[in-house]
């Protein structure tokens, strides 16, 4: 019986060591100044300095958030809209908002070059401004998650029982939908934008192909800084994962204080 | 004119008629169940008067008015659901202050109101709590209070008690019925379940496919059931054919059916006026609390016969009985 107990909890350890090796074999090597064959040869603080004292980076931090704010919202808006009317009016469209939302799961590249279709023909409508594609693409390759966890939650809540509730009472469906529903959907809006914001926060490629280096995120600066010691490479994904657990810990911290 | 009339009322969903015609009438401050089985249209016709399903076809007045075409809203009534539908991110208080809040009510009279209301439903300590934190039992009685501080003029219970365990239905039975004959509020209950039915109404409307089987009181409709779906439905009632009937005492009806309640097979020995005679053999012994039944096979017609639970006179599988029913409890079904 108590190693039945035990037994859950050596999993969990387990799972957690497994996956924290690679982040501390990658921060213990962010100090040192070399590597012997079996232990580092010295230790240093200086690729740190060096990271904190470039003044690139926290420019570059800003312009990865910044990049990731508009395509998170759009996509938001747009699914929880298309969503709300088809579990409330139309739950036949349902499957098909589903086919459409995960299609950019399948053809990503798609959608990757027909900008760079449109910005090898020179054009100067509003859709060929690269920040513009940016979040155009943007918004479509992160569609699958933010519908996934949306959609989930929405299951998650009786809908149309809550709105029927708040109907007889006195609430029109617009009001009901923003008083009742939209907060009870707050947690899988956060966890799908949050799964969003690692996805756009993480990207090099389509920043690459798009922007070249028009805009240097935090993803570029380390593509840039691919030619200087491998230790200064390990500072910035630790700072980059840094970023990362601090923003969602910051939201989760937002949502349980609202609960 | 009554104070809720349903005239002719039909409703289908595509090609399925669920509602055939429906007429019905309610006084005010009654309170009045439909019973059915599941499916039976009885969930449909309390949507329809709450405007969240529309009629296809057929009229509804309150008080007086054709509300028919009226929104959920214009309607001025309170709903409690089965699955209570209380809104999760909100307090009890704020929860059952919403519909005021909705009137655009003073503040501080939908505070004084609130408090008032949960002192009825004896949730008085748990107003800053969370639906979440409630039992099933607490959410129902806050869904109740939700529902009568708007003081509406028609209470509708859409099986409220059917997703609560036995012990607790069966004390908030008692609470509602209590609570709806202080307000003097006219109820609308849907159930399935008959005892449910038989505790809390002053007159139960039977259901079956989308027409009413049969209207009565409670007594009315268990001592008197007019259909053999009635009397299957009620009171577990045995159900014989014209030939059953013959062939175990001798009698004859002009119907095709006739039901005998359980309570009414009577196991006794000494012979009763007015009662036909026969004999059975014991097959099944059912402890039911304070009643007994008895499955007994009467020269291959089975019999139910219910009695009163006592320690020392149980009879025991096998045992040949001397059986009775008088005349005046065969009843002849239409």
């Amino acid at each position: 019986m108590k190693r039945r107990k035990k037994l859950p909890y050596v999993i969990i350890i387990l799972a957690c060591i497994f996956l924290l090796i690679p982040f501390a074999a990658t921060l213990v090597y962010s100090f040192t100044i070399g590597w012997t064959k079996l232990f580092p040869a010295g230790w240093t603080f200086k690729y740190w300095i060096q990271a904190f004292t470039e003044p690139t980076l926290w420019p570059a931090i800003l312009r990865g958030v910044l990049i990731s704010i508009p395509p998170i919202l759009i996509c938001n808006i747009v699914v929880i809209l298309a969503l709300y009317t088809s579990v409330v009016y139309y739950p036949k469209l349902e499957k098909y908002i589903q086919t459409i939302c995960m299609i950019p799961n399948s053809l990503k590249g798609v959608t990757i070059a027909i900008p760079v279709l449109a910005l090898y023909a020179g054009g100067v409508t509003f859709f060929s401004n690269r920040m513009v594609m940016l979040v155009c693409i943007y918004s479509i390759s992160i569609l699958p998650f933010v519908y996934q966890g949306i959609r989930n939650n929405l299951h998650g809540i009786n809908v149309t029982r809550l709105l029927e509730a708040a109907e007889i009472l006195g609430a029109g469906k617009l009001y009901a939908f923003i008083r009742i529903i939209l907060p009870n959907m707050l947690a899988g809006i956060l966890v799908s934008s949050l799964l969003a914001l690692s996805t756009v926060f993480g990207d090099f490629a389509v920043i690459k192909i798009i922007a070249g280096n028009k805009y240097e995120t935090i993803q570029m600066l380390l593509y840039n800084s691919r030619l200087i010691v491998l230790q200064y490479q390990c500072v910035i994904v630790i700072i980059m994962f840094t970023v990362t657990l601090v923003i969602s810990q910051l939201v989760f911290k937002f949502q349980n204080r609202k609960r | 004119m009554a104070y809720i009339e349903f005239r002719n009322v039909h409703k289908s969903f595509g090609n399925n008629e669920v509602l055939k015609g429906i007429n019905l009438s309610i006084d005010e401050g009654e309170f009045v169940t439909l019973l059915g089985p599941s499916g039976c249209g009885k969930s449909t016709l309390l949507r329809c008067f709450s405007g969240l399903e529309t009629v296809t076809e057929g009229e509804i007045y309150l008080d007086g008015t054709n509300i028919t075409d009226f929104t959920p809203k214009q309607r001025k009534i309170g709903m409690v659901f089965q699955q209570y539908s209380l809104f999760p991110n909100m307090t009890v208080r704020q929860n059952v202050a919403f519909g005021l809040q909705m009137q655009k009510k003073d503040k501080h009279f939908i505070a004084e109101k609130v408090k008032d209301v949960l002192h009825t439903v004896g949730l008085s300590d748990k107003l800053d709590q969370y639906p979440r934190q409630l039992s099933g039992g607490q959410q129902q009685r806050v869904a109740l209070a939700r529902a009568i501080i708007m003081e509406p003029k028609v209470l509708l219970l859409d099986e409220p008690l059917s997703a609560i365990d036995a012990l607790l239905r069966r004390n908030l039975q008692v609470e509602i019925r209590k609570i709806q004959q202080n307000l003097k509020m006219t109820t609308i209950f849907v159930t399935h379940d008959q005892e449910e039915a038989m505790v809390m109404s002053d007159t139960i409307h039977l259901f079956n496919v989308g027409q009413i089987e049969q209207s009565g009181s409670p007594a009315d409709i268990y001592t008197h059931p007019q259909t053999k779906f009635a009397a299957n439905f009620i009171g577990h009632y045995n159900i014989l054919s014209n030939p059953d009937l013959k062939k175990l005492c001798g009698l004859s009806s002009d119907c095709d059916f006739v039901a005998i309640r359980p309570e009414a097979v009577l196991i006794s020995p000494e012979p009763l006026n007015d009662a036909v005679h026969f004999q059975g053999k014991i097959t099944g012994v059912m402890l039911r609390g304070t009643t007994i039944s008895y499955t007994i096979d009467c020269d291959g017609i089975e019999l139910r016969a219910d009695t009163l639970f006592e320690t020392n006179r149980q009879r025991n599988m096998g045992e040949m009985l001397q059986l009775q029913i008088l005349k005046e409890d065969i009843l002849h079904l239409h």
